[in-house]
């Protein structure tokens, strides 16, 4: 079954630099250093050449040994050094100096590298003490216990010697140490505190408490994604990186050099090179590794700080340091080696059962007749009733199973058949995708619960048949998702060709017509024009054809009249934006917008009905807000004209009109303080202006149809554009385009309402796509005094409102999507409930309203279709246009822009379980049978059985070193003792208690055992295996029901005494620590009121 | 996926720039982040709590540690040539489906995001070295992002050295998950780097064809004057952006599409499945086909009820049956009330009579909560008796008559529910009659059978429960349903036995009823509450058992 893929370890290569001040040195090379069998009578230099950061590689010959009799041989290092060290550190200091990871690959030789570049920390033991003696102390203190004895031993004697040798070993780097030490304390405390998923800021979807398994498995993915999104910011974090950066920063800024050049000397970069095969024929070994590496690059990165630690040790204690490293080396060889060569369980029942549900009921045969095997052989008082409580810990500690078994919620009724996946998964992962790698890891290690916890479990035992028997067991109980590779996503390469076909014909037929583009514009009458557009985005969007194409034209030339308005427009707010940029890119800027919006024309009609029908809704909708708001403006005096339909006309035309007078005519039909706006615009836009202008009034004079609103729109929005406005000018034209707004609809005649929607609209909102100046804030981005609205801030309310609509959604979009969209859509709106309506964003009702309105088109053709503006989105642009500078947020980044189509993907997706290693660690991190003890296995079992040492390390490191970049809070292992009969547990928390045993023993649960019991009886009554594997399940969902009843039993209970719990719920008080272990996937709020 | 790809170019005047950025976008959520912050900072103010408990005093220093900005230079306007010059303002599509927009343009819109894009772009093109300068490397950091960067040159007749710099870099917060996609990803920048490196040597091709002296680098070198030609210009498409938009969402919506996870809940509780069956029948007017035939009668009865049934549920949720259920208990008295829920538990028809209609219902729901769900028939409250068959909980009005041949025959009994009132109230206002009002009711009890001494196992421990007043509601509710979960599942073994196994011998049962823990005095209620197993259920063992045999 196993195949054991090609691997060497000697095939990994280190390398380590250090960065000092200016300079540069490689301190270690692998591949220059043999190890030496025979002993080397002869010593060319001293060690310093290795281990002193100041002096230069030279590379002659060989040189180099430790002591007098090395065990090592050292010979020129690889003739790469140079390149790689450039590789390593980077060709440029970069301001940011904190620790970091990176990966290369070289082609010839082909390598695989991994690199960290960190401060190293000094043991804390040193900076306790005093300078000098803790320096001595610390060579002893340090040498002897794990390294062989072969080398401690000459090494001794090499210390001594090399002692009297002048060592590069100043005082100053003690202080360096010094500052080593901050960093190390820190970064002790940053790993603890460094954020988890757990710490996002945002509520989980199914937080409501008609859901049982919110906590589980929703949640965690959905803080997930939220934890890494990068939409509305950064989510920082404070990870040891990060303090080291801050502090490095900081020290930067400061102009005391010399702390600063203090701490950025010493870095040490740690590069780990992978030899691949050369041979073209091994390209499958290659992908292989290659796959495996990134797929498990978060276990690898754990033996890379491993390594990372130990040549920090070795870096403070430099006499042994080759010998330190060597062995740090060994270990992380051996480690990368087991990862990724030892024979796999080719037969994780779980899994197999989830990827293979045709075969369950041979599998349900199999498995029953194995764990009826051993639980009628092994349970019982002679083995200590051995597999009840090897279950009890993997069922106390391998939590993966709780929401496997926690009751649905609401599921369809159909879906009632055993366990079942859930239908929000494939929702979610498609809106956010998120790792599912990640999260099938934090299955397997049982990483649900909270606090955060780690488990692996090894069945220690001489008798290889018995223990694999058992492992297979445990496969069941250890549970994960199952991961799918999807086979049909198409190639990008496909859909760039199909692309680019379609992207050429319309080039060709839009291009002619920009190049002359004056003359192309004909008096056309405006209904037609708005007919003819509306004929030809139909046609369009049908199918993009040549015959359509004559009406499609007409329409992008009655749209190129809006258009230079347009880039009238578009240069004045250029200039007017600061006269830095060359103005011959000003026009040709212009010209290139030109270009995009004549391209795009056709779709603007969709938009303008939507806009339309928008307006209408939100009309009605904001009556009774707006007054409000009208209020809450200070400026009181201003008075806005809303002229009659002939003399806005007349106004609208002027406006554009004479060349020469710039803004101060583009004021007029709103009445602003016009003379204030003068003063802010610089010299050189009217300039600009005019020019622009000349060209407009040439090519333009006869634009056909005035547009009653267009200049009301046009006003405010090129006062924008002015860069410098004083508030109280902000605020006025706040007003002025509330007023605008509410007014309208409002005030007006019916049929001017009419025209202003249908084409009005149309300029004025065109312009807020396209002009890239004006930028937005949401209305949460303000103080709270300028906002224009206010609203009540709802809290808990929002939240379940906000998760319950996403649970609609995850609901709806379950189903199929054209019919579901508007009723998400309702969804989403009615979710927020009435008094929060208008805070949650109205570009998520936007978004909504826009898919309402294509709801009934299929979504493939997708004719542009644009989003639409409600009238506040607009004011709140404007209002913020001035105040903000190049790059701010936008509320809606999507604002202007040009919609494509979306790429095609090809049909249905089909996905299949990955079934190789390679990428499925739910086949990859249970391992079999070993002769020794291995270290990153979920499960494993092993003939050694006193692996305590290297078990200690590894609990170490899985706390530091976070495998799901997670705060992990403890780290456990469940050794069950096959020889013994005995099931223990160590724990991470005891590592560091010198006098107590590392491993505590574990007591079966009476649950369990009954659950045992239970379905050894029903075998024995020869019930069939699927019926007895159901019945089993149902135990466990017993049990998770307790569970919950414990969690809601210490809700209210402040001190509890176990004896009083155990007796009014009914359970033992060795089931506790199984509940509590499952209370605190789903009740995270109490798992540390116990115990 | 919550990565931004980017593509940067090495200009000569301005160094390194960015040039187009594509990013995802949820609508939806923008807004919703901050309506959330209070709970979400009291979410989190618990968590370092929690955290500082676990972990000692860790938790809070971690959090003083202020957090830099990283320093950028911000671009201005004068910074930007042609070469540095991308699309204004962009481009969006919309995904339909699922509700993303990937929005591109020159940069992220948010601020921070964009330093952070332009620090990796800044390492991309200058600060970290590719060994032999085309491909891909990953570099990165929590705080700054992880990046993998694929650098490349672009031919250019009028560069030096006739080619420009340019990279794409993809820049996460999720370090696990980026070199989780590495292969998937550079794979697929390969492609696109490649399709820009075809075209610009097309053009290159021309140009140097069209160039009239011989190609020397160092007179080209000199002469040329021009700064960075922009992208469009090198490949001569004008749509080079919009074909690197297209790349670029495709790449970030297969790449998160790329692999997705199956995961297991388990199956509904048996009551939930029950409330459900419930459902599908009311809302589809029919009886689907695993609904047992021989109830197709009381369909109509049933719709008559509905109306009422749901009123009542509404109007009781499930802790104030607990509730009633504890004070059924005192005021009948412990003796009294076993009795009444001992008839209740093993399917005896409880009748309740009385003029207070609240209170009567009150009394039914109270007792539903010790009974599976399957097993519950209700008529809350009637003007005629209905048989036993059609209802085990019946509600009555006061002046109805139980027909005599069920006085003497039919196993059931009686509660009269003595309002404080009097029997003159008026039966509209007795409608709007608090719940509380129960707690003035008087009790009387009446049944024709005996019951055997003991009562079933279950029933005891519910008993007790009840009776212990430390236990909340919520935890007597949390233990009832335990306690029913438990034994429902005893009932669908010996559903499983008796019905889909075959044929049985009597030794068997007994030795089966041992097996499941349950007593003589259990057998009735085994019984009664097999009737109330869900049909799903039913169906389900019924059709997995002829598979196998």
């Amino acid at each position: 079954m196993w195949k054991t893929p090609k691997f060497d370890p000697d095939q990994i290569r280190l390398v380590i630099y250090v960065d000092n001040e200016r300079d540069r040195t490689l301190l270690f090379d692998s591949k220059a250093v043999k190890r030496n069998f025979e002993p080397q009578p002869k010593c060319y230099h001293g060690l310093r050449k290795f281990v002193t950061p100041k002096t230069k590689l030279c590379g002659p010959s060989e040189q180099i040994c430790g002591g007098r009799q090395s065990k090592f041989l050292f010979t020129k290092p690889g003739s790469d050094v140079q390149s790689l060290e450039e590789i390593m550190f980077g060709s440029v200091g970069m301001a940011y100096t904190g620790s970091s990871l990176k990966v290369h690959l070289t082609k010839s030789p082909p390598q695989m590298m991994l690199t960290k570049v960190f401060v190293p920390e000094a043991p804390k033991r040193e900076s306790l003490g005093s300078e000098v003696d803790s320096e001595s102390l610390s060579l002893q203190s340090h040498s002897d216990p794990t390294e062989p004895k072969s080398i401690s031993c000459t090494d001794r004697n090499g210390g001594y010697l090399a002692e009297s040798v002048p060592m590069d070993v100043p005082l100053s780097s003690h202080s360096k140490r010094a500052n080593f030490d901050n960093i190390d304390e820190d970064s002790g405390l940053a790993s603890l505190t460094s954020s988890g998923s757990f710490h996002t800021p945002f509520p989980s979807p199914g937080s409501n408490t008609s859901s049982y398994n919110s906590y589980n498995s929703l949640h965690r993915r959905w803080m997930r994604v939220q934890y890494t999104s990068l939409e509305s910011g950064l989510k920082k974090r404070n990870s040891q990186d990060n303090l080291v950066a801050h502090e490095q920063s900081f020290s930067s800024c400061t102009t005391s050099s010399a702390s600063s050049s203090n701490k950025k000397q010493s870095k040490i970069a740690l590069g780990i090179l992978f030899g691949l095969e050369e041979d073209k024929d091994c390209q499958g070994v290659n992908r292989c590794f290659e796959n495996f590496f990134f797929s498990h690059i978060t276990l690898f990165e754990g033996h890379l700080d491993k390594l990372k630690a130990g040549v920090s040790h070795a870096y403070h204690n430099r006499k042994k340091f080759v010998h330190i490293v060597m062995e740090a080396l060994e270990n992380f060889r051996r480690d990368v080696q087991d990862l990724y060569t030892t024979p796999r369980l080719s037969e994780p029942v779980w899994l197999n059962m989830m990827s293979h549900s045709s075969y369950r009921y041979v599998m349900c045969e199999k498995f029953m007749k194995q764990f009826m095997f051993l639980v009628s052989k092994y349970d019982n008082k002679s083995t200590n009733f051995f597999m009840s409580t090897l279950v009890t810990a993997v069922l106390t500690h391998h939590l993966a199973w709780v929401p496997t078994v926690t009751p649905a919620g609401g599921t369809s009724i159909r879906t009632y058949l055993h366990n079942h996946t859930p239908n929000w998964v494939d929702t979610f992962a498609k809106t956010h995708p998120y790792n599912p790698l990640w999260a099938q890891l934090g299955d397997l290690y049982g990483a649900i619960g909270f606090p955060l916890k780690l488990a692996r479990t090894v069945v220690v035992g001489k008798k290889a048949d018995l223990v694999k028997k058992i492992l297979y067991i445990l496969t069941y109980f250890i549970r994960c998702s199952d991961v799918h590779e999807n086979d049909e996503l198409g190639s990008l390469k496909s859909c760039l060709d199909d692309l680019t076909f379609e992207m050429e014909s319309e080039r060709q037929d839009i291009t002619p017509i920009i190049e002359k583009q004056p003359d192309a514009f004909l008096p056309v009458r405006e209904e037609n024009s708005a007919s003819m557009r509306r004929h030809g985005e139909t046609n369009l969007s049908k199918e993009r054809i040549e015959t359509s194409w004559n009406s499609s034209k007409i329409s992008d030339e009655s749209q190129g009249i809006t258009h230079t308005e347009r880039s009238h427009r578009k240069t004045s707010e250029c200039s007017g934006d600061g006269a830095v940029k060359p103005s011959k890119f000003d026009e040709k800027d212009a010209c290139d917008d030109g270009k995009i919006r004549l391209l795009c024309s056709p779709k603007e009609c969709v938009r303008q009905i939507s806009v339309e029908k928008e307006l209408r809704r939100i009309s009605k909708e904001y009556e009774d807000i707006i007054p409000k708001t009208i209020k809450s403006v200070k400026d009181n005096d201003l008075h806005l004209h809303l002229p009659d339909d002939n003399s806005l006309t007349d106004e609208g035309y002027h406006s554009i009109h004479p060349p020469d007078q710039g803004y101060s005519s583009l004021q007029r039909p709103c009445s602003l303080s016009v003379s204030q706006i003068l003063e802010a615009v610089p010299i050189e836009n009217v300039k600009n202006v005019s020019r622009s202008a000349e060209i407009l009034s040439s090519g333009l004079i006869e634009i056909p149809t005035p547009n009653p609103v267009k200049p009301q729109a046009f006003s405010p929005s090129s006062s924008c554009s002015v860069s410098r406005l004083t508030q109280k000018l902000l605020e006025e034209q706040e007003s002025c385009s509330k007023k605008e707004v509410t007014e309208i609809p409002t005030t007006k005649e019916s049929d001017i309402r009419a025209r202003y929607l249908k084409e009005g609209s149309n300029s004025m909102f065109d312009e807020y796509f396209t002009d890239p100046n004006i930028e937005t804030k949401t209305i949460d981005n303000l103080d709270a005094k300028d906002r224009i609205v206010s609203y009540p801030l709802v809290k808990s309310e929002s939240i379940r409102s906000s998760t319950d609509s996403i649970n609609r959604e995850l609901a709806g979009c379950a189903n199929s999507p054209t019919a579901e969209l508007q009723g998400t859509h309702e969804n989403r709106l009615g979710s927020f409930g009435g008094g929060i309506r208008p805070r949650l964003s109205s570009f998520s009702r936007q978004y909504s309203t826009d898919r309402s309105h294509i709801s009934g088109r299929p979504t493939s053709i997708a004719p542009g279709r644009c989003r639409s503006v409600t009238p506040t989105e607009l004011s709140r642009r404007r209002h913020l246009s001035s105040t903000s500078s190049y790059d701010v947020d936008l509320s809606d980044p999507t604002s202007g822009c040009k919609e494509l189509d979306m790429p095609n993907f090809s049909g249905e997706l089909s996905s299949s379980s990955i079934k190789v290693f390679d990428r499925n660690f739910g086949r990859s991190l249970m391992a079999g049978y070993s002769d020794h003890y291995l270290s990153d296995f979920v499960l494993h079992g092993t003939s050694e059985n006193s692996f305590h040492e290297k078990l200690r390390s590894d609990l170490e490191v899985a706390v530091q070193h976070s495998v799901l970049d997670e705060p992990i809070g403890e780290a456990v292992c469940v050794i069950a003792d096959t020889d013994q009969w005995c099931v223990n547990v160590a724990s991470s928390r005891d590592i560091d208690k010198p006098f107590e045993p590392l491993t505590k023993p574990v007591i079966a649960s009476q649950l369990v055992c009954n659950l045992m019991e239970g379905v050894h009886q029903l075998c024995k009554l020869k019930m069939s295996s699927e019926f007895c594997l159901m019945h089993l399940e149902d135990r466990l969902q017993e049990i998770f029901f307790k569970s919950k009843m414990l969690a809601e039993y210490l809700k209210d209970v402040k001190k509890c005494n176990i004896k009083e719990l155990t007796q009014l719920l009914g359970f033992e008080p060795g089931d506790l620590p199984l509940l509590v272990a499952i209370a605190g996937t789903h009740s995270p709020h109490l798992s540390l009121g116990v115990i | 996926m919550n990565a931004i790809i980017s593509l940067c170019h090495f200009c000569e005047l301005h160094g390194p720039q960015v040039l187009f950025c594509t990013q995802p976008n949820h609508p939806q959520e923008l807004g919703s982040g901050d309506s959330v912050v209070g709970v979400a900072e009291e979410h989190y103010n618990t968590m370092q709590l929690l955290l500082s408990r676990t972990q000692g005093e860790g938790g809070a220093q971690g959090l003083k540690s202020p957090v830099t900005e990283p320093s950028t230079p911000t671009p201005s306007f004068a910074n930007h040539c042609e070469g540095c010059y991308s699309v204004k303002p962009g481009f969006v599509s919309h995904d339909d489906d699922v509700k993303v927009s990937y929005v591109s343009s020159r940069q992220p819109h948010n601020r921070e995001v964009f330093s952070m894009i332009r620090q990796a772009c800044l390492r991309s093109l200058s600060g970290e070295v590719c060994p032999g300068t085309e491909g891909p490397i990953f570099f990165g950091n929590d705080q700054q992002g992880h990046v993998i960067s694929y650098s490349f040159h672009i031919r250019d007749f009028q560069a030096r050295g006739f080619q420009r710099r340019y990279s794409i870099i993809i820049v996460m917060m999720d370090k696990i998950y980026l070199l989780n996609s590495w292969p998937f990803l550079v794979k697929n920048l390969k492609i696109v780097v490649e399709h820009l490196q075809e075209k610009a040597q097309k053009v290159y091709d021309v140009e140097q064809a069209k160039s009239p002296k011989e190609p020397n680098k160092l007179v080209s070198f000199h002469i040329n004057p021009k700064p960075a030609r922009s992208l469009m210009e090198l490949t001569e498409d004008r749509n080079i952006f919009k074909i690197l938009h297209v790349s670029f969402v495709w790449i970030l919506k297969a790449c998160g599409n790329r692999i997705t996870e199956s995961l297991l809940e388990g199956p509904p509780t048996e009551d939930s499945i029950i409330d459900m069956e419930k459902q599908e029948e009311t809302e589809e007017g029919f009886i689907k086909l695993f609904k047992k035939s021989d109830t197709e009668e009381d369909e109509e009865e049933e719709k008559v009820t509905e109306k009422e049934e749901e009123e009542e549920q509404e109007e009781s949720s499930s802790v104030s049956a607990v509730q009633n259920i504890r004070y059924l208990l005192r005021s009948l008295g412990a003796k009294k009330f076993h009795i009444l829920a001992h008839h209740a538990v093993i399917g005896n028809q409880v009748i309740v009579r009385g003029a207070l209609k609240s209170a009567v219902k009150s009394v039914l729901s109270a007792l539903k909560c010790i009974v599976p769900k399957g097993c519950c028939r209700v008529v809350s409250y009637s003007q005629d008796y209905e048989a036993s068959w059609k209802c085990n909980f019946l509600g009555l009005a006061p002046d109805v008559h139980i027909p005599n041949h069920i006085m003497a025959t039919e196993m059931f009994v009686l509660v009269e529910v003595i309002s404080p009132v009097g029997d003159n109230t008026d039966p509209s206002t007795t409608c709007a009659i608090d719940l509380d009002q129960l707690r003035e009711c008087d009790f009387s009890l009446a049944s024709p059978t005996s019951l055997p001494e003991k009562g079933p196992t279950v029933l005891t421990k519910m008993e007790m429960a009840l009776k212990n007043e430390n236990l909340t509601n919520e935890v007597l509710e949390q233990y009832l349903i335990c306690l029913k979960e438990e034994w429902m599942n005893k009932v669908k073994v010996l559903f499983k036995f008796t019905k889909a196994g075959g044929s049985r011998s009597e030794e068997d049962t007994k030795k089966l009823l041992q097996v499941v823990g349950a007593q003589e005095e259990d057998k009735q209620l085994l019984k009664f509450w097999m009737t109330g197993l869900s049909c799903h259920y039913k169906t389900h063992i019924l059709s997995t058992t002829k598979s196998h045999h």
